[in-house]
């Protein structure tokens, strides 16, 4: 292929949408083609900026009580009252019998999914590791005393310095390429839905900055409050890559694990007991996209 | 679980299966309608229709896929009962006469990235949505829309051309590039 017809491609190869057969062959022309290359990379990182603008816009994220209320509507009782008021439901959300029914539902939820979470704790083997099954097991070694600190104190509120992009936290801490990170953001909120059981959006997402450290920061909102995921670089601490720490800072817990060179914080206003199951449920999936990330 | 979530018969739950992208469909409702509020009708409506029609749903294309041809339908179906006209491409000639590839002006803000891609016709934005935002093929893009498989890679590559201008005029505004720095 020459370079016209490898351009003429980029736009499917870029969204995996060719052939393997077309797939090998542009790979071919691009790994001796640096010029090829560098385009397919302009493209990879518009589209990576734009996923990113939109995750982290708030606007785009729904309201946690519009979603109670959507939630409402599976039962057959609150169906049957729609169907009477078509669509306005609103008028009918704002009365004193919706707030009354979604009360009891929540409560209803709340109960359910909390004794079926202590259950799957305390009956499912896999879904605790031995070195972490106890939170206070595995205390913060001195090595990540400093990151830990950093994710917790200093990323309240996000004051740090905010960076824009994958090359700007680049520029700061030239280990901190996080390849991938819009991936790593929507898994990371999928597999944190999927332990918290309800609904948890992306309030917002970014790069920080402390003391020459660059962070991702993700910052997801559910209904009980807020919980953030941070990734930076490792560096040279070594770390037992099946541990988990955790402990409580200030009112917050903190869980932090390693994968590869990266160390991953889940911090939350959860007690240190759930914060750490939570850890631990999403751990497997941060892994697997961390690992495809340093792939690319 | 829901208590009162209907299954469809390959014994799928909708509520089960719909939670964990409620927060995409509330996404390209905000996208299409601009508005929070009718998005949240939009969402409303679109998961209503999904529990009445849920038992017609087979797994061999995903939920997210079926959910958003609902959201499209009911979307396109409000704005014929308003009268409001559904934006086209004026641009077309211009974007096809586009042979460079500007890289995005980096210091350009999310919120300006986002302004431009609302500056886009919807035809076209709402491409940019579905494929790079929410991950549909090209083929899911196609059967939402109710528009040939060609018509979604045409429209999507001007799509992406006309952000990059826009996007480039920003930075131009903006100070942050000279005109000589986008001269093919």
């Amino acid at each position: 292929m020459n370079c016209q017809e490898v351009r003429e491609s980029f736009e499917p190869f870029i969204d995996e949408e060719l052939s393997v057969e077309m797939l090998n062959k542009i790979n071919l022309h691009v790994a001796a083609c640096s010029a090829c290359g560098e385009m397919i990379g302009l493209r990879e990182r518009f589209d990576a900026r734009l996923r990113n603008a939109i995750a982290a816009d708030s606007r785009f994220s729904p309201d946690p009580e519009f979603v109670a209320r959507l939630q409402s509507e599976f039962s057959p009782k609150s169906s049957r009252s729609f169907a009477l008021f078509g669509s306005g439901w609103r008028l009918w959300f704002a009365s004193g019998l919706s707030a009354a029914l979604l009360l009891t539902i929540g409560t209803y939820y709340f109960g359910v999914f909390r004794s079926a979470e202590s259950e799957a704790v305390s009956t499912n083997p896999s879904s605790t590791q031995p070195e972490a099954a106890t939170p206070s097991a595995v205390a913060v070694p001195a090595a990540f005393r400093t990151l830990v600190n950093m994710a917790v104190e200093e990323h309240k509120s996000c004051t740090l310095t905010n960076l824009t992009s994958n090359h700007h936290a680049a520029a700061v801490n030239p280990e901190a390429i996080f390849l991938g990170d819009h991936n790593l953001d929507e898994a990371v909120r999928a597999a944190v839905q999927k332990e918290v059981r309800h609904n948890v959006s992306a309030a917002a997402s970014h790069f920080c900055e402390a003391q020459g450290q660059a962070f991702r920061h993700l910052i997801l909102r559910e209904r009980e409050g807020y919980i953030s995921v941070l990734v930076t670089d490792a560096g040279n601490r070594q770390q037992d890559e099946n541990a988990i720490f955790c402990e409580t800072i200030e009112g917050s817990s903190v869980a932090c694990f390693k994968s590869q060179r990266k160390t991953v914080f889940v911090v939350s206003e959860r007690s240190e007991e759930a914060n750490l199951r939570l850890a631990q449920g999403i751990t497997p999936t941060v892994r697997s996209v961390l690992n495809r990330s340093s792939q690319l | 679980m829901g208590f009162g979530s209907p299954t469809n018969p390959d014994g799928l739950d909708f509520e089960a299966e719909l939670l964990p992208f409620i927060g995409d469909l509330y996404r390209m409702a905000r996208w299409l309608t601009r508005d929070p509020e009718k998005a949240e009708e939009l969402v409303h409506d679109a998961v209503i229709l999904g529990i009445k029609g849920f038992h017609t749903y087979r797994a061999t294309s995903s939920l997210k896929s079926w959910m958003f041809t609902i959201i499209y339908r009911l979307n396109i179906r409000q704005n014929q009962k308003k009268k409001l006209p559904i934006a086209d491409d004026p641009d077309e000639l211009l974007i096809n006469q586009l042979a460079y590839e500007p890289d995005i002006p980096k210091h350009l803000t999310d919120e300006e990235i986002i302004a431009a891609l609302e500056r886009l016709p919807v035809s076209l934005s709402e491409l940019v949505m579905l494929v790079n935002v929410e991950g549909f093929t090209y083929a899911e893009a196609a059967t939402i829309l109710q528009i040939p498989i060609g018509t979604v890679m045409s429209r999507l590559y001007r799509a992406r051309q006309r952000l990059r201008v826009e996007l480039e005029d920003a930075a131009l505004n903006a100070g942050f590039l000279e005109r000589a720095e986008v001269t093919p």
